[in-house]
């Protein structure tokens, strides 16, 4: 209200995008495009490395085997490709964020938000309940704001004020998980 | 288009968060600082305390209201340049009033404080505003009732089966 900046959608997804690359430096990111209240729990993020680490090398691994036995991985069902990485276990929303990442609009895209969503939500549901959120559990989520503000289901602004709500603790994770999953949902 | 609900919670969801983040210090001190009369003040500041339940959540309803309200004024600085704080502040307490009933209850006692009159049908008249726009009173209810859209949007589809008294 006094005086936030508003982003543009793809300056939010710039940000998000540098944050999916390098989540240790949230701060730096966050700063840059005035997004208040950041800062409060910084230099726990060696969890959230390990698992981009991971998920960005799951779906490549996975391309080249569908390229070796002929699958057109752009015709391929999203959901098998999610199964199929599940077994990544935490990693698994990277992972699946790569997936959609590039092509158009689809209701398979959907379903995959939504199964990401689900699976986080019950992984923080979860660690609420034994009060063990940490940063890098914040930093999934606003990675994950990447596709619902590129497909248009959520605008620039609410997911910035998400994200903002959220790292100032104004915003209990499993509920953030919970409203932008329901817009999604209601999209269909 | 048509506000879903699941668009309406995340709405309000960070509107509350908004609020959470504002001290009642800080709107008070708005309040205050903002040259409305010290009736009015006292009036709108009194819905820093409204809040409204909705299933198992508390909405700080009021402090929300408020919020807006300043943000329209912030908005258009023009208004206050050219008719006053006052006349900013009820433009957009009588495009709430007209919008949403049960805010119309919540602001009643700040719309009388401005010289805002509701009539049993709901009509409002504003002597005051009136002469403060001097004819161009229409063009700029229908900028504050689009800025308030959204907002009255969202608390129809959330309160409409809440509220009735």
């Amino acid at each position: 209200m006094f005086g936030d900046r508003t982003l543009t959608k793809e300056q939010l997804l710039k940000a998000i995008e540098q944050l999916e690359r390098n989540p240790t430096d949230k701060l730096g990111i966050f700063a840059d495009i005035g997004i208040a209240g950041v800062g409060a729990a910084l230099g726990v993020a060696g969890a959230g490395t390990l698992a981009t680490a991971a998920g960005a090398t799951s779906i490549p691994v996975l391309t080249t085997v569908g390229s070796w036995v002929g699958v057109t991985l752009v015709g391929a069902t999203p959901i098998g490709w999610v199964v199929g990485t599940a077994a990544a276990g935490a990693a698994v929303a990277y992972g699946v964020s790569r997936l959609v990442k590039g092509s158009g609009y689809n209701e398979g895209k959907t379903k995959q938000l939504l199964i990401q969503l689900k699976e986080r939500s019950e992984e923080v549901e979860a660690k609420e309940r034994t009060s063990s959120i940490g940063d890098e559990d914040k930093t999934q989520f606003h990675i994950l704001l990447k596709e619902p503000v590129r497909l248009d289901l959520i605008s620039p602004k609410q997911a910035q004020d998400l994200i903002t709500a959220v790292e100032n603790g104004q915003l209990p994770l499993k509920e953030a998980y919970k409203l932008v999953q329901d817009v999604i949902e209601s999209a269909k | 288009m048509t506000l879903s609900k699941a668009q309406a919670n995340l709405n309000l969801a960070l509107w509350q968060a908004e609020a959470d983040s504002m001290s009642s210090s800080d709107l008070y001190a708005w309040v205050v600082d903002s040259g409305l009369p010290h009736e009015v003040a006292i009036r709108l500041h009194e819905l820093i305390s409204v809040t409204k339940n909705v299933g198992n959540k508390v909405f700080a309803i009021g402090k929300i209201v408020i919020i807006k309200i300043i943000d329209f004024v912030k908005a258009h600085p023009f208004l206050i340049i050219g008719a006053g704080i006052s006349a900013a502040v009820g433009t957009a307490v009588a495009t709430l009033i007209t919008s949403v009933p049960f805010i119309g209850q919540l602001l009643a006692p700040v719309a009388i404080a401005l010289g805002i009159t509701i009539t049993a049908v709901g009509a409002v008249v504003g002597h005051r505003l009136d002469k403060s726009f001097k004819g161009a009173g229409e063009d700029i209810f229908e900028i504050a009732k689009e800025f308030f859209k959204l907002v009255t949007d969202v608390f129809k589809e959330i309160f409409c089966n809440v509220l009735t008294a």
